[in-house]
């Protein structure tokens, strides 16, 4: 079993430096250990989450089918085809995966929304952490000055798509719980300190802090002045300016849309540049109950401009390859007019992370009156994307933990399989 | 020399650039630097300056090459100038290069000509260009990918490169950009051509169906009351029908019966009179079955065309009062197709009048 805390590794790194009176060794390595407290494992890849709650019909975005309401076009790669209304994302395809045949159990809201982010079903006895927390505990800097988990509000066309989920740590403990940025032009509105008796008053709750922990040395007090100390960090940090999208160029802004969604995209850009390990970015109101095809229509324009300069930006940056970005909700929608839940076969999208793009993994028939009901090619179920998703970022997904209580629990179910398609 | 001294040499060597290694480690974290490793197996260090600002300057570099083996640096809006990138030009191992956003310039760049392991290197809005990198990147057998800023490139340099150095990419790449840029602004136009007649399809039935709505409604409400009515008659109607049914199959079994049995013994009259009494009763029962049946089929058919009304007219009213929706709807997405088409041909502009 893995810890994620830095003990193990410098364990390791003492008994590698220990192999220098073997004379196997490298004479920088041992001083390395040494300073090995300092000195952390390395990053895993960096995660872009869009999230559009309520989900998302396939047929009117990356799964189109003839005789659908839209029309398909081709893409960049020959062989695969979106729907009329995506023409920038059609440009981009040599930087994406589509994922056409997710099969996922739930086609409940707010319990599929949990089994998406966790990989588990929702039981009563045990609360799972979602995969922006797992991507904090195992790839985000620990103290480090940004957040490792960012969360971003892109707003909501309508109210209804049953209850938001949000993020939770679980067992990995309160310090992976998401940073929530509420409106992506506001930035964090609080991060400003009122300067003249702040530290004054840190240095006098500090005090009385470490009179607490020092009386009740419970997990739970450490994580909350850990998770406060963090705040204060991050108000001091020159690099807080990455929530400020007022920085960025108006050329570039303009490329990401004046739409709440484009703004998102930017600030998860800035902020992934800045040293933020995963954003998850939440639209609402995909629940397309009178008819996917107008809503999307007008949703269309938007998501496809926003979601391909951020794919193009990061690709210009050359930070695409260690960034990967993935479009889902919590299930798709009825195949033709995409008025109800469907979870049996739906699409969802990578793109960048240095994963095999250009393909589709999976396919849908497309025969009969209900085209894209079923899966006739690679299905992929819940445990299968989040341990594929896992070991995209460099996260073991067959390491177990220990949830609180002592009960040992895998990161991801044990008969998860890795869609290896996708993986370089 | 004897082993014993020989280990003591060993350990001395090492100790001393022990200390190195630390202090280097130390100043690098001083300027707000991060040394990692590189992944969990390699031994191979990752030293990232990119939120360390203006404290790197290029003296800050000069101990680097002590901390051990350097494969990625960071450097990405640090007060690098050329002169720093000598020091830089010190790391032979070094794979990745980041230097975005920083002063460096083709002259500067020319330091690098020695790093043959360097795989990839971002100039993403620093000074120099790609005339910088169509003459250093002939000495660096390795470099597979640069990153420039489209105001850093020309289509004519570009395309030398890639003439010169087909295995090396460097973005942008403006003859790429140019067909997605092209294949943007046709497909928007399309899609604002197909909102636009969608918006008119929209406001026709809007304007005919929405004055529907008022004189509708009244129509469907007698129209369900009426298919609630007949539904009722029709109810009303199958119970008896089938249990006359029920009743005139069974007595046509039991007479069955009875005649079968009155047949194998002719001689018994009893049986006989039981059949005579049995068929009777069943075509006394039949009768009944089929005028109950004949009421019922009236009734059901009666109850379907009421049925039939009463959706036909929730259609309508479906179709009238869901118009507005439509219209307003196609107005929403002729606004988005608008605006897309309106970045695609300002993209399209800006890339040609470059």
């Amino acid at each position: 079993m893995k810890t994620h805390e830095l003990s193990q590794r410098r364990d390791f790194l003492k008994l590698s430096a220990a192999g220098l009176l073997s004379g196997v060794s490298v004479p920088w390595f041992e001083s390395m250990a040494n300073a090995a407290g300092r000195v952390q494992r390395p990053r895993g890849k960096k995660c872009i989450l869009l999230w559009m709650d309520g989900g998302p019909s396939q047929a009117h975005t990356f799964d189109p089918k003839p005789g659908g309401e839209f029309k398909s076009i081709p893409t960049t790669v020959p062989g695969i085809h979106v729907t009329e209304k995506f023409p920038k994302l059609a440009q981009c395809m040599k930087d994406m995966a589509f994922l056409r045949s997710m099969t996922t159990e739930i086609n409940d809201h707010y319990d599929a929304k949990y089994y998406l982010h966790t990989g588990f079903r929702r039981v009563t006895s045990l609360e799972h952490p979602s995969i922006g927390s797992i991507a904090s505990a195992f790839v985000g800097l620990p103290n480090d000055d940004m957040p490792a988990f960012v969360t971003i509000d892109a707003g909501n066309d309508k109210g209804n798509g049953g209850r938001f989920y949000r993020s939770v740590p679980a067992y990995l403990g309160p310090q992976h719980a998401p940073l929530a940025v509420q409106n992506p032009a506001q930035g964090l509105e609080n991060l400003q300190p009122d300067t003249k008796g702040l530290e004054r008053r840190l240095q006098l709750l500090g005090k009385g802090e470490k009179r607490f922990a020092r009386e009740y040395n419970l997990p739970v007090v450490n994580a909350k002045q850990a998770a406060f100390q963090r705040a204060v960090n991050l108000m001091h940090s020159p690099r807080a300016k990455a929530f400020n999208l007022d920085d960025e160029p108006a050329a570039i802004r303009e490329q990401y849309g004046e739409h709440r969604f484009g703004k998102s995209c930017l600030l998860a850009r800035r902020l992934i540049e800045s040293g933020v390990s995963f954003v998850e970015i939440f639209h609402r109101g995909w629940d397309d109950h009178e008819g996917a095809g107008m809503r999307i229509a007008a949703r269309a324009p938007w998501m496809d401009g926003a979601m391909s300069a951020l794919i193009l930006d990061l690709k210009q940056r050359g930070m695409l390859d260690d960034v990967l970005i993935v479009w889902m909700g919590e299930f798709g929608r009825t195949p033709g007019d995409g008025n109800g839940h469907f979870c049996r076969a739906w699409t969802s999208m990578m793109a960048g992370g240095g994963i095999h793009t250009g393909q589709a993994v999976g396919a849908t028939n497309d025969n009969g009156k209900n085209p894209g009901d079923t899966i006739t090619r690679r299905p992929i179920t819940t445990p299968d994307f989040m341990a594929t998703l896992c070991t995209i970022l460099g996260i073991d997904p067959h390491q177990e933990l220990m949830a609180s209580g002592g009960r040992p629990m895998p990161l991801v179910d044990k008969k998860a399989k890795v869609v290896k398609e996708l993986i370089a | 020399m004897k082993p014993a001294s020989f280990i003591l040499t060993l350990l001395l060597t090492a100790t001393v650039q022990a200390e190195t290694n630390e202090a280097v480690l130390e100043h690098v974290e001083s300027l707000g630097g991060r040394v990692r490793w590189v992944s969990a197996k390699q031994q191979a260090l990752e030293v990232d300056f990119q939120f360390s600002g203006d404290k790197v300057t290029d003296a800050a570099l000069a101990r680097l090459p002590q901390l051990g083996p350097i494969e990625i640096l960071h450097l990405k809006k640090t007060a690098l100038t050329d002169a720093g990138l000598r020091h830089v030009a010190r790391l032979n191992g070094l794979r990745r290069l980041y230097l975005e956003h920083t002063a460096i310039t083709n002259t500067g760049l020319q330091h690098l000509a020695g790093l043959k392991q360097l795989e990839y290197l971002n100039l993403y809005q620093a000074q120099a260009t790609a005339e910088g990198l169509l003459s250093l990147a002939p000495n660096l057998p390795a470099l597979k990918q640069v990153h420039f800023h489209p105001r850093q490139v020309t289509t004519a340099t570009i395309s030398k490169i890639s003439k010169k150095l087909p295995g090396l990419r460097v973005w942008p790449m403006p003859a790429r950009e140019r067909a997605r840029v092209e294949a943007v602004l046709k497909l928007s136009e399309a899609n604002l051509a197909d909102a636009e007649s969608g918006l008119a399809v929209a406001e026709k039935n809007f304007k005919e169906l929405d004055p529907l709505v008022k004189e509708l409604k009244p129509r469907l409400e007698t129209a369900k009351k009426v298919a609630d009515d007949a539904q009722k008659k029709a109810d009303a109607t199958r119970k008896p029908a089938e249990a006359a049914k029920r009743r005139a199959n069974d007595l046509d079994r039991k007479f069955k019966d009875a005649d079968r049995q009155a047949r194998a013994k002719p001689d018994d009259e009893g049986l006989k009179k039981k059949a005579a009494e049995l068929k009777g009763q069943a075509d006394e029962t039949r009768r009944k079955r089929e005028e109950l049946g004949k009421k019922y089929d009236a009734e059901r058919r009666a109850n379907e065309a009421a049925q039939k009304l009463k959706r036909e007219l929730e259609e309508k009213f479906r179709r009238a009062s869901n118009s507005r929706k439509k219209f307003e709807l196609a107005k929403a997405e002729l606004e988005a197709a608008r605006l897309q088409a309106e970045y695609a041909r300002r993209e399209h502009t800006a890339l040609n009048g470059k």
